[in-house]
């Protein structure tokens, strides 16, 4: 099921409905010394519908919804009417694509990459005399 | 062949990259822009009916659960939570690198019809959706009329 719920005011003509375009969700990407993390917004995604891979340095995170919508819905205000979610991104040469964690909970996916040991900022110990 | 060969490994890869790039940036022109994305409202709400009850789907991803609070009051549905920020300024070492989705406050109101059944509303937050089902007044519930043969 693509079709989350039909629009009630459906302009067949617009991109916007094209059912089978992905949902653009929103990320946070935070930096630090170790790695980075990127958390995503996917509401009414659980971890067994989401599919986090890397391919050639390519990380794609994909989702799907799942609500229990009652048979007989009739729809009065849609701001959301798919149910697919993705967005790829390109990997830099310094994140270890090999390490990647990623943790799902309350629709808030949490992606940490850590960066390749060679790329670690090292502390220089500084010898006072 | 005479560009690979001139052009290095390193070259290569990075026109690689930049491919995947300008794929990636058309990714988004050929998506459907959602909620928290800067400058649209937070959090998408969709609304509908069906025979029993209203059914209100607010799309708020990782809400604190003890900030998540709904209320009705003249047969306004309101609906308030928060966001906190992934960082703290004081914390060290990390900083944002890019930033797209919401954080903090929010409220949001529904206006429902007259006819509602306030004592029997129900709220549910599972995977970053809340469900807020209010029944309709019984009155205006579909019943069905036994027909009595003679």
């Amino acid at each position: 099921m693509s079709q989350l719920m039909t629009p009630a005011n459906h302009f067949p003509m617009s991109p916007l409905y094209r059912t089978d375009a992905p949902l653009y969700p929103p990320i946070d990407v935070l930096e630090d010394s170790e790695g980075v993390t990127l958390m995503v917004d996917m509401p009414g995604v659980d971890a067994d519908r989401l599919t986090v891979q890397v391919s050639d340095q390519v990380l794609t995170l994909e989702g799907h919804m799942a609500l229990n919508l009652p048979e007989d819905l009739k729809p009065h205000y849609v701001a959301v009417d798919r149910t697919h979610y993705l967005r790829r991104f390109t990997l830099s040469e310094e994140l270890d694509s090999e390490a990647i964690e990623a943790k799902m909970q309350e629709g808030l996916l949490a992606v940490r990459i850590p960066r390749k040991a060679k790329y670690k900022a090292r502390q220089v110990p500084i010898q006072f005399e | 062949m005479i560009l690979n060969s001139l052009l290095g490994e390193q070259v290569r890869a990075s026109f690689q990259r930049l491919q995947q790039e300008v794929e990636q940036w058309q990714d988004r022109a050929q998506s459907v822009d959602t909620y928290g994305v800067s400058g649209e409202t937070f959090p998408a709400v969709n609304i509908g009916e069906s025979a029993e009850a209203w059914h209100v789907y607010v799309f708020a991803a990782g809400v604190e659960r003890e900030s998540l609070q709904v209320s009705l009051q003249n047969n306004a549905l309101l609906i308030e939570g928060q966001r906190k920020p992934l960082l703290n300024t004081e914390e060290q070492g990390q900083h944002y690198y890019r930033r797209e989705r919401f954080s903090g406050a929010f409220r949001r109101s529904v206006q429902l019809p007259d006819r509602i059944d306030a004592e029997q509303i129900t709220a549910r937050y599972q995977d970053g959706v809340l469900t807020v089902t209010v029944a309709k007044d019984p009155s205006m519930r579909p019943r069905r009329i036994a027909v009595e043969s003679a």
